[in-house]
């Protein structure tokens, strides 16, 4: 895996000066941004880490970045960083999966936890959205008799409900059951649970 | 019409000559065998009786439905005779307060001495009968029927041998005007809180940045001396930031100081003791909830000052506020706003609290501006009030009180007659 980034998000030239400094100096890879639009223009779509954002900003706002990184396919977690967070905003930050929030004179060891937690958290993250990808991409290999079946396994439905259902031969069902578990690489019936919830397939209709 | 023993009076209406029916007043006087008859006519008495009595009727009917409450009482006997109006405003009937007795017991807050306001009573009554029988309106609180206490305003005026007590019912005004007042100083106070509010909000943001960026590059700058090589070039970066953010937060300070010196200033003639009153209008709403006392006293016909009574009542209202928060919940707490002219020339305003003081030796820090005691204070207070009396030529000075407590002296030049 890459080596994560701290992604500095500030729009006061010199605090942003000072807090790249110091993570350097405790041994971070960082990137800094003057804004959130200078942050979408110009950060490595891919990167991994974290973003450590202003709350309060000119233009956009920490929690307008927040929104704006959710809805994307790589989002980051992020610190907070605030004057003073009055008690509503800091709800909605934590709320959209702040990572933390703290004040700008955070001192430094407290601060690092943070990023720590934040690095391995989108670690964490990452690994969780890779295993779904990878057993979506195997359930998209199903057809769709083969995806009914397998609903009705999810189920709990016996071969023979499953038959009475759709409205075919229980042998047809058992048939159906094989190849998709060939297919979907499973040795049972819950290691194929256990696929489908990692794919974020339930078995309710 | 038979003989009698004696002598005896009969009304009869026998019918003049002219036909005019006359009252005439006839006594007999039996002596020995005669009867004497004497002829007296009362038609004029009795036409003057009867528009007396008409008069009197036409009389009782207006007091009795005028809209204010009226209370009759005949001097001699004391016994009370009461109107609707009265009725209506405090429950009582003139079966309730059949005599002036009745109502001494009645009518009075149990707070109040008896013997005080009989004693009152009878030198007004006294005054009033021998001058030009008006008692001069002034306001009571008296308890009605229902046992709730009035406000009410009582006048009277003696007519022959009857007084009659005006009385008109003050409660509902003086609520609503205490209530107008009330919602004036929340409206001072909570101007003056968010004004202070905002500056604060604005305080912390803008100086937050600087003091954050010096922290950082610091402690960056201790890390970097903590490796084997330090990179010199980096530390020299690291102190020209520090300085610039330096320089930065002190800029901000000089704003604020410019803006809360912003206003203009205006003077004119403000008489001492209004300021005085002004001020303790807009301390007591804080002081009563909190069970503090607040006197003021101020020397009669003490000169004015020069200046601007908006400021002045300001830096009033501040040193107020401070004793306040300095008696904290001391249950006998207590300020007092004094004025005078202690030397010629010279108005002193002096306001002390009965709260906890402050040590001499930190009078001085008290002056510096954002130095605070409080939790969420700014420390801005006394700077302020200090930078407005010097505009006034005046001085401030700190005295401890001899029990306890803080005396905040205002000297400021009297105004020239």
């Amino acid at each position: 895996m890459s080596v994560p980034i701290i992604h500095v998000v500030d729009d006061d030239d010199s605090f942003l000066r000072s807090i790249m400094r110091l993570l350097r100096a405790s041994g971070y890879e960082v990137a800094p941004f003057s804004s959130v639009q200078d942050f979408f223009e110009r950060r490595d779509p891919a990167a991994c880490g974290c973003v450590l954002t202003d709350l309060q900003m000119p233009q956009r706002s920490g929690l307008d970045l927040q929104e704006a990184l959710a809805r994307t396919r790589n989002p980051l977690p992020l610190v907070f960083l605030t004057a003073k967070g009055d008690i509503p905003t800091t709800v909605r930050a934590m709320r959209g999966g702040a990572e933390d929030f703290l004040t700008k004179r955070t001192p430094r060891a407290k601060l690092l936890k943070a990023i720590d937690r934040a690095v391995e958290r989108d670690k964490r993250e990452r690994l969780e959205r890779a295993e779904r990808m990878q057993a979506q991409e195997k359930f998209a290999l199903l057809n769709e008799r083969e995806r009914q079946v397998l609903e009705g396994v999810l189920r709990g439905l016996l071969n023979k409900q499953i038959a009475d259902e759709l409205g075919i031969a229980e042998r047809t069902v058992k048939h159906h059951r094989t190849t998709l578990t060939q297919k979907l690489g499973v040795h049972s019936t819950a290691e194929l649970a256990l696929l489908a919830t990692e794919a974020g397939i339930s078995g309710a209709p | 019409m038979g003989p009698h023993d004696g002598g005896g009076a009969k009304n009869r209406r026998p019918c003049a000559q002219d036909g005019t029916v006359h009252d005439v007043e006839i006594s007999e006087v039996v002596f020995g065998d005669a009867i004497f008859g004497t002829f007296l006519d009362q038609t004029e008495r009795k036409r003057v009786l009867r528009e007396l009595e008409e008069s009197e009727t036409s009389f009782s009917g207006l007091v009795e439905n005028a809209p204010i409450g009226i209370v009759r009482m005949q001097l001699d006997s004391e016994r009370l005779w009461i109107n609707a109006a009265f009725t209506e405003m405090l429950g009582y009937t003139s079966e309730d307060l059949s005599d002036f007795g009745r109502w001494l017991e009645r009518a009075y807050p149990v707070t109040t001495d008896p013997e005080r306001i009989l004693a009152d009573w009878r030198k007004a009554l006294h005054q009033a009968r021998a001058g030009d029988g008006r008692i001069e309106p002034e306001e009571v609180r008296v308890v009605g029927k229902d046992g709730q206490e009035h406000e009410m305003q009582f006048s009277g005026i003696v007519v022959g041998h009857e007084l009659f007590c005006l009385w008109i019912d003050l409660t509902a005004r003086n609520r609503a005007e205490r209530l107008l007042r009330e919602r004036q100083e929340q409206l001072a106070r909570v101007g003056r809180v968010s004004t202070l509010g905002q500056l604060a909000a604005t305080l912390a943001h803008e100086l937050e940045q600087p003091l954050a960026a010096i922290l950082h590059n610091a402690d960056t700058a201790n890390l970097i001396l903590a490796s084997g090589s330090p990179d010199l070039r980096e530390l020299r970066s690291i102190m020209d930031d520090i300085l610039a953010d330096d320089r930065r937060a002190g800029a901000v300070l000089d704003r604020i100081r410019r803006m809360v010196q912003l206003r203009k200033f205006e003077t004119q003639a403000v008489p001492v003791e209004s300021l005085l009153r002004e001020v303790e209008g807009l301390i007591r709403p804080l002081a009563t909830p909190r069970r503090i006392a607040v006197e003021i006293s101020c020397n009669p016909g003490a000169p004015g000052i020069n200046g601007d009574p908006v400021l002045l009542q300001q830096s009033l209202l501040n040193l107020g506020l401070n004793a306040v928060d300095a008696i904290g919940s001391r249950t006998d707490g207590r300020i007092e706003l004094r004025a005078g002219e202690t030397q010629p020339g010279l108005i002193e305003i002096r306001l002390s609290d009965n709260g906890g003081g402050v040590p001499e030796e930190e009078f001085a820090l008290l002056f510096e501006p954002f130095h605070t005691t409080k939790r969420d204070g700014l420390g801005m207070g006394l700077p302020l009030v200090k930078s407005i009396v010097e505009k006034h030529e005046g001085q401030l000075r700190l005295e401890n009180q001899p029990g306890h407590g803080l005396a905040v002296c205002l000297l400021l030049p009297a105004r020239q007659p």
